[in-house]
């Protein structure tokens, strides 16, 4: 878990504050962030070929260099309208436990250094399941970010 | 020892022999320094030490076969528990490895074994036992005492850096000579090494030591040259992960890929060219007939038009008559006629170019063709292993099952040379143990039933495998009882599978089917070999998950035989590619058994569901879109006249046909897993890039042709089973002709060094006899069941099964236990040789021997 690993840092007697990097993504207006580590690379969008009997917000697979990865929506999972196709987007690849799975994201954002004091907990307030894939909240100068977990995400959602 | 006998042929065997204990015991020492109780170890220590210096004697190498001997000695009084395996004790053990690595080497170069090292291992020897002594010793007297045996640490600290002096040396100097006795001396003098310890110049020190008595003479070896080192054989080879290989075989997946889209590309590339060609053709043509006609119009247009003849005059300015200048000067048209004939051929010869440029370009590419193809061939080829391998797994379970249940059986493995994917290998291992267990524990009568049916008393379950195409076919049979189809049913009903008014609609091969039914199991009692009910259901599904098709052949009393067809390799198939709506699937060619046409009109019902009639065979019909849930609303789109494609597909007996929008053509498709993420994706078993990057996925047809049975009767798997065949006696054919060819005596050889076995073997046929191998007691007692031997040569020592119970074994069985058996030990001792007369050995003979001491033994007990 990322949260300890920062916990651990902290401990030494550096009197700065070790950060993480988070990579930020739009889903609409709403910024989005995920830790860098869990990211392989991030693809523009490209032809996404449909699972037929598969659940609705796997979108389908790509080939991307000769591999099949799966690509997913998860804004359902955010209690978000469903992705709608648009060049503009992006797949974030995620490398979770020897999985790679895409998410497709509206618009990619920056990345930001993010230190442990700075995120705070989440508030429930949409309901359980969102929260459950929320690491916490972290207040930029200009909006709000949500950080999410990755390997919640893919390993609640994977056909099983 | 072997006198007058080219060894040169078996030395390598041996070399690769000894170098095989070398990393044995290399790894297992070290296993041992963090484990040192575990018996296990220390047996398997000895057994290689044991083994390693027997091999050595046999052929010859008294040096490497003492300097064994030390460690072996060692390990004895560890595994007798004299001594524990203490850090100096494993140092011992890795000198003496590093030493007989250095043997080896100069074995290996033709060089003649180095006596001094001996000595030198000797007296390092002497020195530990000696210390140990000191040491309980010291330990039984006062504690105190221990200050000795500090020292005593010390002095073998100084022998293991003398020798390694030995060692390292050779990187500083050129000069070949050093002398290891003094090296030793060295440490028999304290206050000497020490002294020589705060030498600067080593070197200097031991070649001026190099003077007195005696000196040994050491040809220097190159420095770290240790039994960590690898030999130059095992230079020649790599093992490699077999996910590497995977990723190799998908890179070369992607170079076949993006073969079939250049030469897609250069087709479409030749097409256009032809068009141009044609074009061109069409442009001379055009352009020589209007420069034709034009010469044909002007003439009576100069002449006779008096617009023309006007036009000239004025341009001309007086130059009447000349009419060629005329052409020239005058005519527009003419000009540029004859410029568009020019570009005519400037075009035509610059095809030319373009063509032989072209034709160029698609030499190449098939090159690459050629190239890319026997590429995929080899890495495809890289994965297979021989089949044999996995056989070695059933050997000892076969003996631990047959045992358990009071039963004898033999088993015969016939083709272990035919090759299949590691992967295919891994996946078909179980399936092929289960079926295993159950022939011998359902399938073969205790001997005393067999005995009172006329049958041997010891059972016979064989398995063989051959290359049939791009499948491997693996029959696994029994003579044993057969499936009885009424026991069968009865059990079904006992389970509730069937209901017993069902029991007489059910065919004998329908009931036979059964047996493939999650939860089966007609075992009287339940058992922890086979019983369980976790079997059949299980071995059918990993057969259908390869594309593999399992098949039963039954005959109540005479046996069963299980036949299982599986693509040689997972990597690349053969496929057709089918459409449906905007998708492209891809089906395995072999389940496919034909492709015909149906249309709306021809599709009936039975019971709710669709069937259409292929030749009065009437089979269940499934629409892929509809299965795969695609468009379901575009149903009505079926016109009633139009013929739609149709797939037979073939599992085992069962053909389902699959009806599809379109059929786009045969492909040779390189298979990918769809990843962990999609693992458990219905309907398909992996998918597959197209020539243009497309994903196209793998229908499963197991999975389909399943959904197809859910509509219909619940009991029926999709399993063939005939009855009746006498396919059976099979392996006892294949046994006897072996037992048929004999003439010569025959002798099997039972020795773990393959060294022994090769050389004793060499003589034995120079000397007109018939040999078989073995390399434990175990495979010995497995061949002898199977073949007929008259005499048995064994070791003592071995893995598995040694020579004493191999004895008692042989001894046990009647029909065996008339073979005479000659024991070809390195175990000197009386009580050893006292012990296998005792047993039932004819002669004993020590290692090393004399060939004609053994021969003479064989010939006297062949009489």
């Amino acid at each position: 878990m990322p949260d300890e690993e920062v916990l651990e840092q902290n401990t030494d007697e550096e009197p700065i504050e070790p950060s993480v990097q988070y990579c930020t993504f739009k889903f609409e207006n709403e910024l989005y962030g995920i830790e860098i580590s869990y990211i392989q690379e991030i693809i523009n969008i490209q032809k996404i070929f449909k699972v037929p009997t598969s659940p609705e917000y796997i979108l389908g697979v790509i080939n991307l260099r000769g591999n099949i990865v799966p690509v997913i929506d998860i804004k359902p999972i955010l209690k978000k309208p469903s992705w709608k196709a648009d060049v503009n987007s992006n797949i974030i690849l995620i490398n979770s436990g020897n999985m790679i799975v895409g998410i497709v994201v509206d618009q990619i954002g920056d990345v930001v250094f993010l230190t442990r004091s700075v995120i705070e907990p989440v508030e429930i307030r949409r309901g359980e399941d969102m929260a459950r894939y929320l690491i916490g909240i972290s207040k930029l100068p200009d909006k709000v970010l949500a950080l999410l977990d990755p390997k919640k995400i893919i390993d609640d959602t994977k056909l099983e | 020892m072997a006198k007058g006998f080219d060894k040169s042929a078996i030395i390598e065997f041996f070399l690769i022999e000894a170098g095989d204990h070398i990393t044995n015991l290399n790894s297992n020492l070290l296993a041992l320094e963090n484990n040192p109780q575990n018996i296990e170890l220390i047996d398997s220590l000895f057994r290689d030490a044991h083994t390693l210096k027997g091999s050595s004697a046999m052929m010859g190498f008294g040096v490497v076969s003492d300097v064994a001997h030390r460690a072996e000695d060692i390990l004895e009084s560890v595994r007798s528990g004299k001594i524990v395996p203490d850090r100096e004790t494993i140092n011992f053990v890795f000198e003496v490895l590093d030493i007989v690595k250095v043997l080896l080497d100069d074995i290996a170069s033709g060089r003649s074994e180095d006596g001094s090292l001996r000595d030198a291992i000797n007296k390092k020897y002497d020195i530990l036992v000696n210390r140990r002594a000191e040491k309980e010793q010291a330990e039984a007297e006062i504690p105190v005492e221990g200050v000795s045996a500090e020292a005593e640490d010390e002095s073998i600290d100084k022998v293991y850096q003398s020798l390694d002096k030995i060692f390292v040396e050779k990187e500083e100097g050129e000069s070949d000579v050093i002398n290891v006795e003094e090296a030793i001396k060295e440490v028999e003098d304290e206050s000497e090494v020490k002294e020589e310890n705060k030498a600067e110049d080593e070197e200097a020190e031991v070649s001026s030591a190099a003077g007195p008595a005696r000196p040994l003479e050491v040809e220097r070896r190159p420095p770290g040259r240790r039994s960590a080192d690898v030999s130059d054989i095992e230079k020649r080879t790599i093992r490699v992960q077999i996910d590497q290989l995977s990723n190799l075989m998908n890179l070369a997946g992607e170079l076949v890929v993006n073969r079939n889209r250049v030469v897609g590309q250069l087709e479409s590339v030749r097409d256009i060219r032809d068009e141009l060609e044609k074009s061109k053709a069409r442009l001379l043509k055009v352009v020589k007939d209007f420069e034709s006609k034009y010469e044909f119009n002007l003439s009576p247009m100069s002449f006779s038009s008096d617009v023309a003849e006007k036009k000239k005059a004025q341009g001309a300015g007086g130059f009447e008559g000349f009419f060629e200048l005329e052409f020239d000067r005058y005519d527009d048209f003419n000009i540029l006629s004859r410029k568009l004939v020019e570009i005519t051929n400037d075009m035509s010869e610059i095809m030319v170019e373009l063509s032989g440029f072209f034709y160029k370009i698609e030499e190449g590419a098939s090159q690459i063709s050629k190239i890319t193809t026997s590429l995929q061939e080899e890495i495809t080829f890289v994965r297979m292993v021989e089949i044999e391998k996995l056989f070695q797994r059933f050997t000892r379970l076969v003996r631990d099952v047959s045992q358990s249940q009071n039963k004898k059986v033999r088993i015969d493995f016939i083709g272990g040379d035919t090759k299949i994917d590691k992967a295919v290998f891994e996946l078909i291992a179980d399936p092929l143990i289960h079926i295993i267990r159950n022939a011998i524990s359902h399938g073969i009568e205790a001997p005393y039933n067999r005995k009172l049916n006329g049958k041997d008393e010891t059972g016979l379950v064989y398995v063989k495998a051959h290359q049939e195409g791009n499948n491997v076919v693996i029959e696994i049979g029994d003579d044993g009882n057969g499936i009885n189809p009424e026991d069968v049913k009865e059990a079904a009903i006992g389970k509730k599978f069937i209901a017993r008014a069902e029991k007489d609609t059910l065919t004998d091969e329908e009931a036979i089917n059964l047996i493939f039914l999650p939860g089966f199991s007609t075992s009287k009692e339940i058992n922890a070999i086979s019983g369980r009910g976790v079997g059949m259901d299980v071995v059918k599904t990993n057969i259908m998950k390869l594309n593999g098709q399992i098949e039963v052949q039954t005959e109540v009393g005479a046996g069963t035989k299980f036949i299982i067809k599986l693509p040689s390799t997972l990597a690349v198939s053969q496929a057709l590619i089918v459409k449906s709506g905007d998708q492209e699937f891809a089906i395995p060619l072999n389940l496919i058994d034909e492709t015909t046409r149906f249309s709306k009109k021809e599709i009936d019902y039975v019971a709710g569901s669709e069937v259409v009639n292929l030749r009065g065979r009437v089979l269940p019909l499934l629409r892929l879109e509809k299965v795969l849930n695609l468009h379901a609303s575009r149903e009505k789109s079926l016109h009633p006249v139009d013929l739609n494609p149709t797939l037979i597909l073939k599992l085992a007996e069962k053909k389902i046909a699959l009806m599809v929008d379109d059929i786009a053509g045969q492909e040779e498709i390189v298979v990918k897993g769809a990843g962990a993420y999609l693992k458990n994706l219905k309907f398909f078993s992996g998918a597959t890039i197209s020539g243009d990057g497309d994903v196209r996925f793998i229908i499963d047809t197991a999975a389909l042709v399943s959904e197809s049975l859910l509509t219909g009767k619940k009991a029926v798997d999709v399993k063939t089973s005939l009855r009746a065949e006498k396919k059976t006696a099979d392996a006892g054919v294949s046994v006897k002709k072996q037992d048929i060819s004999l003439e010569k005596p025959r002798i099997i050889i039972v020795d773990d060094s393959i060294s022994i076995r090769k050389y004793v073997s060499h003589f034995l046929i120079r000397a007109g006899y018939e040999v078989e191998v073995a390399s434990d007691g175990f495979e010995a007692l497995n061949k002898v069941g199977q073949i007929k031997v008259d005499l048995i040569i064994t070791d003592l020592e071995m893995p598995i099964m040694h020579g004493y119970e191999l004895i008692a074994e042989l001894k046990r069985n009647p029909e065996l236990s008339d073979i005479p058996i000659i024991v070809l030990t390195s175990r000197a001792g009386e009580k050893h040789r006292q012990k296998a007369f005792e047993m039932g050995a004819q002669e004993y003979v020590v290692k090393p021997f004399e060939e004609e001491v053994l021969l003479e033994g064989v010939k006297k007990l062949l009489k």
